[in-house]
């Protein structure tokens, strides 16, 4: 029977990002023609839909290149691991709340956060890989680039995290959150949600704040438009995919989507309360009704994120690599740590739950 | 016995990318080995019953400590694909430290029986790690802020040499 | 038993990545390749010089300085769990951990270490 449910779940979980993906890569195209005026796609299918189906074909029938030179061993494994590394860190979000014994996690591990990050900083190699094993001089640089970048801004998501591990905590050892996603989503849906700053008023600015630099870095870690440093096709022709063609080039697109819905995940579960809603959800209903709709509540919160980031994308223009990095380096990480101090105060001075 | 099992494979991987990391002639090719080493010791750690040191162990060293030997490398190497030789330049006299080394560590092992007796724990509490920290450790842990603040300050002062 | 549902999945992945990679490039795409096309792409034009250029030093000083701040978010979660039952003491003691690694972090600043020109 566990293991029945725990197969049910995994099937939850890839049912999202494989489901969200495509729409997420639809989406994309219909959003951004929408906010400029075109039509996008709306050939294939009603109104365009069936568009990633034939694309996914037809980029499965296309020729991989593997130009001279490059290490045929690393060009190839490139894609895989930037595609595993969201995907397997997806496996410790809950997206529901328990039903019957169960817990809506395909695994529910003590070291939940430090998972995800650990995760993600795997993730960082499949871009450094594709772009060193491509011998080309554009992909080297975007590779490069993001790394840098991609390192720069996870300690401002570490730190994030370390904050929202603070609002989670207790002055009760037995009624302490740790490191545990569900037990975080839980807290929120008890005491309200960090990013209303947890327990008391006093954490309002500290959990908007941390916040919008969640969701920033967030940003920045997909290599979404504003922080488009690995590809900017304008300096470096497709950046660290510009020799990979073929499903090379689609898993790497497909990979940015599915961590795209992992950050996505991790910001609800984090900043918005995972699957809960007031009035809507009740942590201490574990009917199969009750847990349905929770997984309803998260997915609708997932969407509203990914809406955002496909809006943001059309909103604000790029940065410089210069700016790129010092926003990571003088505005967010100062920032995130006088976050950090500021909650520790008011935390042992204006200790609630 | 699963669990025997695990460790046995997990000891043999970690032994074979150990091997492949010397033996690699490409030097960006050896950093990848011991990107997959270090993850392979955190897979060791989890069957320990630490998994709060594994994910520490990832997100440190293949998250950070790699990276920087990838830049490292990149910095460094000027010809495309540079091959760096490999084998020893003196194995006449690397061969018998190793294995004086490894037969000392063998013999360490057997000799101390409280070894055998241990049992992996679960000790891998981040708040029974706090604890300690704070309370048993906590001239080791300042201290270690000042010595994170010399590691800071000798980058700087290596980086900007040219025009400090 | 955790840690088997972990690997499991990770199985599960690898296998849909690998499925996803690997079909088409084995079994479904041509391949036919000429020397023209396997010539890495530098916008039409041949090829300069390698490719394997020499970086700043300054992404070598950015990594070192993620790896100490990492350290220093490493250490500082064991302490962010129970803050609250540590109380006032605790507060001291990080603060002083925690002004060290500023001092760091202005000291860089201030010599330039992260200026990127």
């Amino acid at each position: 029977m566990t293991w029945l449910w725990f197969f049910a779940k995994i099937g939850v979980a890839l049912g999202i990002i494989f489901s969200l993906g495509p729409v997420c890569i639809m989406g994309d195209r219909k959003i951004s023609a929408w906010i400029q005026g075109r039509v996008g796609p709306n050939r294939v299918g009603p109104w365009g839909t069936f568009q990633p189906i034939a694309d996914i074909l037809k980029l499965m029938m296309k020729e991989v290149i593997v130009p001279d030179g490059v290490d045929k061993v690393l060009f190839l494994g490139g894609p895989l691991i930037v595609f595993i590394a969201p995907v397997f860190g997806y496996c410790v979000i809950p997206f529901g709340n328990q039903i019957g014994e169960e817990k809506l996690q395909v695994v529910n591990l003590d070291i939940g956060l430090l998972f995800i990050m650990s995760v993600l900083s795997v993730g960082v190699y499949g871009i450094t890989l594709g772009g060193w094993a491509s011998n080309n001089k554009f992909s080297l640089m975007g590779s490069l680039r993001a790394s840098a970048q991609l390192i720069s801004y996870e300690l401002t998501f570490g730190l994030t995290m370390l904050l929202v591990v603070m609002m989670s905590a207790s002055a009760d050892p037995l009624k302490s959150a740790s490191v545990d996603l569900s037990k975080i989503v839980l807290h929120q849906a008890e005491y309200g949600w960090n990013i209303f700053g947890g327990a008391t008023w006093w954490g309002l600015p500290s959990g908007l704040i941390g916040f919008v630099l969640l969701f920033t870095c967030a940003m920045a870690e997909n290599n979404r438009l504003p922080f488009d440093m690995a590809e900017c096709e304008a300096e470096l022709v497709g950046g660290y995919h510009t020799e990979y063609s073929g499903m090379g080039f689609a898993m790497y697109m497909f990979s940015e989507y599915c961590s795209m819905i992992l950050s996505a995940s991790l910001i609800v579960t984090l900043f918005l309360g995972g699957w809960s809603f007031p009035y809507l959800t009740d942590p201490a209903d574990h009917s199969f009704l009750a847990g349905v709709i929770s997984i309803g509540v998260f997915f609708t919160k997932i969407c509203i994120i990914l809406f955002l980031y496909i809006q943001l994308r059309w909103t604000l223009p790029r940065f410089r690599y210069d700016q790129v990095m010092s926003l990571g380096w003088k505005t967010f990480l100062p920032l995130a740590l006088v976050n950090i101090g500021y909650m520790a105060v008011i935390g042992v001075f204006l200790e609630k739950p | 016995m699963l669990a025997t099992v695990a460790v046995v494979v997990i000891a043999v991987v970690l032994i074979a990318t150990a091997v492949a990391v010397v033996v690699s002639d490409n030097l960006v090719h050896s950093v990848f080995w011991l990107a997959a080493m270090l993850i392979t010791t955190a897979l060791l750690y989890v069957m320990l019953e630490a998994p709060f040191l594994a994910a520490i162990q990832v997100m440190l060293y293949t998250g950070g400590v790699i990276t920087m030997m990838l830049f490292g490398v990149m910095l460094t190497q000027r010809d495309p694909g540079s091959r760096v030789p490999s084998a020893s330049e003196a194995p006449g006299w690397a061969a018998p430290v190793a294995l004086g080394l490894g037969a000392t560590l063998l013999v360490a092992i057997w000799t101390t029986p409280e070894l055998a007796a241990l049992t992996p724990t679960p000790s891998g509490d981040a708040q029974k790690i706090g604890h300690m920290f704070l309370d048993r450790y906590l001239i080791a842990f300042e201290a270690l802020s000042v010595l994170l603040l010399a590691g800071m300050i000798g980058a700087i002062v290596l980086a900007r040499k040219g025009d400090a | 038993m955790v840690w088997a549902q972990v690997a499991i999945y990770l199985l599960i992945v690898t296998c849909l990545g690998l499925g996803m990679s690997y079909t088409g490039y084995f079994f479904l795409a041509p391949s036919r390749p000429r020397a023209l096309k396997q010539e890495a792409y530098e916008c039409g034009v041949p090829q300069m010089a390698g490719s394997r250029e020499r970086f700043s030093v300054r992404f070598y000083l950015i990594a070192i300085m993620f790896i100490l701040f990492d350290i220093e978010t490493v250490f500082l979660i064991p302490w962010a769990v129970l803050y609250k039952q540590l109380g006032v003491p605790g507060l001291v003691e990080i603060g002083i951990f925690f002004a060290v690694l500023g001092f760091g972090l202005a000291y860089l600043w201030r010599r330039g270490g992260l200026e990127w020109d």
